[in-house]
């Protein structure tokens, strides 16, 4: 090896023209690809986006999640019976336990969430008619047709990886409080549920939150009642995580119905959401 | 810019076009594998899309995509078994007065070229990420530090250490 008699500028100039001689490998072209994963889902609005960051992926959040179970169960016993009651549901695991963020202490009062008010439409997908959500859903919708709730105010369509997702919302009822979170009454959202068996649907649930098993139309069901709820869900491939947050600081009605997974969120009681439940057709 | 952040996607489909051969450079140069490369870069762009609307207004535009990407390289590269390192390579040796340099440059004999490599590939990856981005990428002090995850104001010191490093590493070789 020759000996290195540069000086700072000249070993710099010897870098530069390494440089401009390197053999890099054909730049890939990404733009097609690229397109068609973001056209596959529409940017989420702020409010809940806020909360996930490209810097760190999901797989810490996972971790950390699991971290603060496993910390559950090694220091207190008597939760061990909670923190290991995972529900299971076509998909879904219900985890029960901390919530991995600061929280506020659990309310039922709506009034107590810190999440500023939001559009209603956060998160949701794309405003289409009632017509063009059977139309484009690719499977039967099937739409509540309980009284107190009436036909929906706005549909949202949102693609899934495996699936779309249809949202109803309602944006005042009588005798449903507004969400102060939401800033509407409530929140039914369906997917094949069937075709996400592959991932899991894992909820965080604040430790005031009770969860409780029921059935609904013969099939199993989850009535989760209390504070903000968050979601982690994975879709079948490497790195499929996402996180999200019920739009709703409201109580959570799961059920399956047929191939499909529901969920209705509203501030309501248990024999509410059943009823509303019972009349989706 | 600013049609993509409002949701425009040929918009954003023109910044992919400009931005996806640096991207995978320095993805390359983190990963060492062109196709790990091309899946961070894939990656880092729909990451970058959903993260649009936190990007500063006026900020500009590469420094940030460039961090996005590092990281998502790291991240690949942590959760990627162990790999072979990095091994540049120097095009076909250019015979001298072929190209255009500059006259320092052209006084840099084809050994030199090619001990230097090889002390770049054995240094610590800490010093060898500093200089790739300088020098074979040609990234600014800016995006130097968005990459590394460092401090402006670290950026020089980082840089001068690693070329000290490199003189050690050519002269033990």
């Amino acid at each position: 090896m020759p000996e290195l008699r540069l000086n700072d500028a000249q070993l710099a100039a010897a870098l530069a023209d390494l440089g401009t001689g390197i053999a890099w490998p054909e730049a890939p072209d990404v733009r097609g690809r690229v397109l068609s994963r973001i056209q596959a889902e529409p940017r989420r609005a702020a409010w809940w986006r806020a909360a996930w960051s490209p810097r760190y992926g999901f797989a810490p959040a996972l971790v950390a999640l699991a971290i603060v179970l496993l910390a559950v169960l090694a220091v207190s016993p008597g939760a061990r019976a909670t923190a290991t009651d995972i529900l299971r549901l076509r998909g879904i695991e219900i985890f029960r336990g901390p919530v991995p963020t600061p929280s506020p202490t659990p309310s039922r009062s709506a009034g107590a969430v810190q999440t500023p008010p939001s559009l209603p439409s956060a998160g949701l997908g794309v405003l289409v008619s009632l017509a063009d959500a059977k139309a484009r859903a690719g499977y039967p919708v099937l739409v509540p047709a309980d009284p107190q709730l009436g036909a929906p105010d706005e549909v949202y369509l949102r693609a899934v990886p495996s699936s779309t997702a249809v949202s109803f919302v309602y944006t005042s009822r009588a005798g449903i409080p507004v969400s102060a979170q939401a800033g509407v009454a409530a929140i039914v959202t369906e997917f094949a549920g069937a075709t996400v068996d592959e991932g899991f649907f894992g909820k965080v649930v604040d430790p005031g939150t009770t969860v409780e098993r029921l059935i609904v139309n013969g099939q199993p069901a989850f009535w989760i009642q209390g504070a903000p709820h968050f979601f982690f869900y994975r879709y079948a491939g490497p790195g499929q995580v996402q996180q999200e947050t019920l739009r709703l600081a409201g109580n959570t009605l799961i059920w399956t119905q047929g191939l499909l997974l529901m969920r209705l969120e509203a501030q309501v009681d248990k024999a509410t959401a059943l009823r509303i439940a019972a009349s989706v057709r | 810019m600013e049609r993509a952040r409002r949701g425009d996607q040929d918009a954003y489909g023109e910044l992919v076009t400009r931005y996806q051969a640096l991207a995978a450079r320095v993805a390359y140069v983190i990963t060492a594998s062109s196709a790990e490369a091309e899946d961070v870069t894939q990656d880092a762009f729909v990451k970058a899309y959903y993260a649009l609307d936190r990007f500063r207004d006026g900020a500009p535009f590469r420094p940030w995509l460039l961090r996005i990407v590092a990281n998502e390289a790291k991240n690949r590269k942590a959760a990627a078994a162990r790999r072979p390192t990095l091994e540049l390579s120097a095009a076909a040796d250019r015979a001298s007065g072929e190209t255009a340099l500059s006259p320092e440059a052209a006084a840099v004999a084809s050994d030199v070229r090619a001990g230097l490599l090889t002390a770049i590939h054995r240094l610590r990856e800490e010093d060898r990420l500093v200089l790739s981005y300088r020098y074979f990428l040609d990234l600014s002090e800016t995006e130097m530090a968005a990459v590394l995850g460092i401090a402006r104001g670290t950026v020089k010191s980082r840089l001068s250490r690693a070329m000290a490093r490199l003189r050690e590493v050519y002269a033990d070789a």
